[in-house]
């Protein structure tokens, strides 16, 4: 369950800052830093409204996660593909264990591999659907 | 130059992640679902990076000075997450806050500096995100974003618009002087 609220975090993390920062015009620094100041300052002060995995993973989730939602429109335009940047995000937040806790900057190198990560898929998946209308022609 | 510059700092950034992306599964690389797992994420990465169009061929035009900022944001954000106990998200997400307001108040000025400042202090909170629980001191901080800083000046055409860069780079500050303070300790 709480692994399942982290997942839902992420995606809200990434495309709520992605709204923000390129539908509202914010841009991508005020969209990331004061949706996650938001979130941080919720959980601080009710430290005890939910159990203390969710109140010390939610707000690092949620920052980390803005990090993909600071992505360029001109990279990626589409919420599917954010959603999917989401969850690969939350997969690699979830499994960083504690090789990097504590290094400051650990939550944007897991953001901008699920960028790139994501980026791939989508090159991919055109290189595919390239070579099949080729050889159906 | 500038093109040994972008290609330095594209290294540089996709060594960090490959380092993180290899070290965080470490424990669990004896499973064959864990390898498929990384290996599908390392090809992605690559494929993504060799396709991709992230780099800008324009002349980087960010000052030195921008170092400076970056210093700035990591001190400030490592005074409040240590002095105010706010934690390191609360602290980083203040500084890039006010940090995003400050282009505001100077909406006539064309300054590079100005355009650039929100983006290199909230780089540079990120470095000061890094706790005293690992062993970081104001000094440590203040090197790492020194680090940073010359990693973010650097890197102005690489990963352009790519989300995350700035905690890539602040990444690479951290461990950097991490590592330097661990052989010298050593």
């Amino acid at each position: 369950m709480e692994i399942a609220i982290i997942l839902i975090i992420s995606i809200l993390g990434v495309i709520s800052t992605f709204y923000v920062s390129t539908k509202m015009d914010h841009g991508a620094v005020r969209a990331s830093a004061g949706l996650s100041l938001i979130v941080g300052l919720f959980f601080y002060i009710f430290p005890e409204l939910l159990s203390n995995f969710l109140t010390h993973n939610i707000p690092l989730a949620f920052m980390g996660a803005s990090f993909v939602g600071m992505v360029s429109e001109k990279i990626i335009d589409n919420y599917w593909v954010l959603t999917a940047a989401g969850i690969i995000f939350s997969i690699l937040y979830l499994n960083t264990g504690s090789y990097f806790e504590g290094f400051g900057g650990a939550l944007g190198t897991t953001a901008s591999i699920s960028v790139i990560v994501i980026m791939g898929l989508i090159l991919l998946k055109k290189r595919f659907i390239k070579s099949t209308t080729t050889k159906n022609i | 130059m500038i093109k040994l510059f972008r290609r330095t700092s594209l290294v540089i950034l996709v060594l960090l992640q490959l380092a993180f992306i290899s070290a965080i599964f470490y424990d669990v690389l004896n499973q064959f679902s864990v390898v498929v797992f990384v290996g599908a994420i390392i090809f992605l990465g690559l494929f993504s990076l060799v396709k991709m169009a992230h780099e800008s061929h324009e002349k980087p035009n960010k000052s030195f000075a921008v170092i400076l900022l970056v210093v700035l944001g990591a001190v400030f954000t490592f005074v409040i997450s240590l002095k105010l106990k706010t934690g390191p998200v609360i602290a980083a997400a203040l500084v890039g806050t006010l940090a995003s307001f400050i282009p505001t108040f100077f909406r006539s000025s064309n300054s590079e500096i100005i355009k650039e400042l929100p983006a290199a202090i909230y780089c540079g909170a990120f470095v000061g995100m890094t706790s005293t629980s690992i062993g970081a001191s104001y000094l440590q901080i203040l090197l790492a974003g020194f680090a940073a800083g010359s990693l973010y000046v650097l890197s102005s055409n690489t990963f352009v618009g790519v989300g995350g860069k700035l905690g890539t780079i602040a990444f690479g500050g951290v461990v950097f002087i991490f590592l330097i303070s661990l052989i010298l300790t050593h």
